[in-house]
């Protein structure tokens, strides 16, 4: 019983876990949408994108600490690459997020940066992110040139981390494609 | 199935009280990068990692018995049983929701009656495999907990009490029949609070001893935990666990009075050193009181891990 049940047993799981397998598949931003800012605007994303050469996203959730952990290097990220043509905003796409909770939470953690609200998670859907902290590089023309984590750190922040985010921008902004996407390393989003 | 008497009401309770908080619409804000699901199950790879290793250390004495109608009975005067087990385990992420484990275990026990003295015994167990994928995250629906397919076979690779040597089988290390293992995992965080709601069933093969056919009852195990998030890298959890053992049979008949219950809480912490290094600790007692459980020893007991993940 056992030699004739075990690779049956080992076969049906292979099946079952290779079918269940899910990769994002959408690289494009397709349909222009507009998303409440924590600045009180409404910024329609097809302007924002067509406005900056680059544009980074980064997911956001509230109570997830690598956000939390990660929110000073995403402040020099910022400072350091607005002055060349790189806009960085905060996504909020989980499920029912509101533009007021997260105007609030950008003002109360001091954010230089934009906090968009994407309730229905229509950009984390269409980028694939499954994770806080998940970022994505998009170009003027809508491509998304990058998509992975911040750095290789999750809470506790090291001096030697591989900055995938910084080199992903340093690359594509001098004209060569991003080598190494890195994984993204935080919270579940909530996005269903 | 699990039949009747006090620790399996509160055992009811408990899990009808769990079923009632995930079916509540709660919005989660859970932290489930960091912390919480290892102090439950410390082998378990967390959300990021790619592998681990690590090595568990136990200790427990035994505080009596459970007759067959459930009544405690403490351990006679003149015997005494302590049990040492370190586990060497293991887990790769086969998938990106997939998960293998092994576990590989080490006995040591010590036994002492009035009639034979002291004997000390040990051995490796019973090595186990297991699987575990994460269909669900936990968080990734606001309406739905986490939901994971779990999977394992334990081999045959301990002594099995009929070929001990020694006169009280302390060098008795396996049940001597291969384990089939399926069941489901439910997890729901609730704030700063995780919960997770385990069911498995095990089916043991048949096996020959001395010429007689046999086979233990199929097993059932339902597990409630509560698990608190301290700070970003500890947690916290209390666990309770309840398993039932079906008759076993003897040449294909049903051997009455057989089966048995365990209900057992434990009390667990886990706490990160550094991103790739954790360390895990509990505590766990089958409450010496009537109607807890039948036809098994209590016992008392702690352990001690050092996990090594990999991201």
């Amino acid at each position: 019983m056992t030699r004739r049940a075990l690779p049956l047993l080992l076969l049906c799981l292979s099946c079952l876990f290779g079918c269940a397998s899910r990769q994002p598949t959408e690289r494009i931003l397709l349909e222009p949408f507009a998303l409440q800012g924590s600045d009180g605007r409404t910024h329609e994303l097809s302007r924002v994108l067509a406005e900056n050469p680059l544009t980074v996203f980064v997911f956001y959730s509230e109570s997830c600490p690598c956000v939390s952990a990660h929110e000073p290097r995403l402040k020099e990220i910022f400072e350091d690459y607005r002055g060349r043509g790189v806009q960085l905003f905060l996504v909020n796409s989980e499920r029912g997020a509101d533009p007021q909770q997260d105007a609030r939470e950008a003002q109360r953690r001091d954010y230089p940066f934009v906090l968009l609200t994407d309730p229905e998670a229509r950009l984390a859907r269409t980028v694939g992110a499954q994770f806080a902290t998940h970022a994505i590089v998009v170009d003027a023309e809508g491509l998304v040139r990058y998509s992975g984590g911040v750095d290789s750190d999750m809470v506790r922040l090291t001096p030697d981390a591989t900055p995938h985010l910084r080199n992903a921008l340093d690359a594509l902004l001098a004209g060569r494609a991003p080598e190494v996407a890195g994984r993204a390393r935080g919270c579940v989003l909530q996005l269903h | 199935m699990l039949g009747d008497g006090s620790g399996l009401s509160r055992w009811a309770l408990a899990l009808g009280g769990a079923l009632a908080v995930l079916a509540s619409p709660t919005t989660a804000r859970a932290q489930a990068c960091c912390a919480g699901a290892s102090a439950i199950t410390p082998g378990r790879l967390e959300l990021h990692e790619q592998a681990l290793v690590g090595v568990l250390l136990s200790g427990s004495t035994g505080l009596g018995s459970y007759d067959g109608s459930r009544s405690f009975r403490g351990t006679p005067p003149g015997v005494r049983e302590i049990d040492l087990r370190q586990d060497v385990v293991g887990a790769l992420r086969w998938l990106e929701r997939g998960q293998l484990g092994l576990q590989i275990p080490l006995h040591a026990s010590w036994r002492r009656a009035p009639t034979t003295g002291g004997e000390l015994g040990g051995g490796i167990g019973d090595l186990s495999f297991s699987v575990r994928y994460d269909a669900i995250l936990n968080r990734e629906y606001r309406y739905l907990p986490g939901i994971a397919l779990l999977g394992g076979v334990t081999l045959a690779t301990g002594r099995p009490p009929e070929s001990a040597r020694l006169p009280l089988a302390s060098d008795a290390t396996g049940t001597g029949a291969t384990q089939f293992s399926a069941g489901l995992a439910l997890e729901r965080s609730f704030g700063d609070v995780l919960l997770n709601v385990t069911g498995l069933a095990s089916k043991r093969t048949s096996r020959e001893v001395s010429g007689v056919d046999s086979e233990l009852g199929t097993q059932w195990l339902g597990l409630v935990a509560v698990g608190y998030t301290i700070s970003d890298e500890a947690a916290a959890a209390c666990v309770l666990t309840y398993t039932h053992e079906g008759d076993a049979r003897i040449d294909d008949r049903v051997v009455p009075d057989t089966a048995s219950d365990r209900l057992r809480l434990s009390l667990a912490a886990s706490s990160r050193l550094a991103d790739s290094w954790r360390v895990q600790g509990s505590a766990f007692i089958d409450p010496p009181l009537d109607g807890f459980g039948r036809n098994l020893p209590s016992s008392v007991g702690a352990t001690l891990g050092l996990i090594r993940s990999f991201l």
